[in-house]
């Protein structure tokens, strides 16, 4: 278990890996989290492809041409298909932002919509364990 | 840049000259953890593609001989070097954790820094050039 910010911990899920949990509730619209990334130009694509980095990229930039990488704890949240937050990126701040799509109580495991929109059931590219 | 989570005692921004840094918001103690950061994990085999990217000025070395990267997540990848820093990291393997520690008192509004050398009193040189 590890702790950055006082309000989220990450710890093993039973069948994902590790997860993000909230430590205390959060209010439908609240700021769950706000992170700072590292930005990956889109020519260095062939090389981080190959590697264990691939799985944790969002597309960022302003036509969603570049890749980065989400600090804080922002690589770490894991996807669901009835998710109770979403991520807003900022391209200008070179930020994401997660934020609460409904109330979240605490010691709820927070997810997202990997595919960017929380209604979107398509299929992402893993076996998807709800 | 400014926004990220203050709750911790650590908040991220601008630099003057170094780009983006790691400042405390509150008072740490000497030994105090400032934050203990999960690791995505690359095996040592994937270190030449790393190299290519702009990751490459952000993952340490990782690993019962050193011979793996990791990519701190939480700010651990934005600590600045200094060759008189104010904290230490001390990887955790078992765990794939990095520790972040205050080796002297720091005050609320300083840089928190650490030797890239690994050794908080090593002056080899890195491979950039240092502004203190």
């Amino acid at each position: 278990m590890t702790r950055h910010s006082m309000q989220l911990e990450v710890r093993g899920t039973t069948s994902k890996g590790r997860g993000v949990f909230a430590c205390n509730a959060f209010k439908r619209g609240d700021i769950v989290e706000t992170v700072p990334v590292i930005v990956i130009p889109c020519e260095q694509w062939d090389f981080i492809e190959p590697t264990t980095l691939e799985q944790y990229i969002f597309n960022f930039g302003p036509q969603g041409e570049h890749a980065a990488i989400a600090l804080g704890y922002g690589s770490l949240y894991n996807h669901s298909y009835s998710p109770n937050a979403h991520y807003m990126k900022s391209w200008e701040e070179q930020l994401i932002r997660f934020v609460a799509l409904r109330d979240i109580e605490e010691g709820e495991e927070i997810t997202v919509n990997y595919n960017g929109s929380a209604e979107d059931h398509k299929p992402v590219d893993f076996d998807v364990e709800e | 840049m400014n926004g990220a989570p203050a709750a911790s005692g650590i908040v991220v921004r601008s630099t003057r000259n170094k780009g983006r840094g790691v400042f405390a918001v509150r008072d740490f103690v000497q030994g105090e953890t400032i934050e203990s950061t999960p690791v995505i994990f690359i095996p040592g085999e994937q270190k030449s593609h790393i190299e290519r990217t702009a990751l490459d000025l952000y993952v340490y070395k990782f690993g019962p001989e050193d011979t793996h990267l990791a990519l701190p997540l939480g700010y651990g990848s934005l600590y600045n070097h200094s060759f008189s820093p104010n904290a230490d990291f001390i990887r955790r393997w078992e765990e794939q954790l990095i520790d972040f520690v205050a080796i002297r008192d720091i005050g609320q509004g300083e840089e928190i820094t650490v030797n890239y050398n690994g050794e908080p009193e090593d002056q080899s040189p890195i491979w950039f050039e240092v502004t203190e």
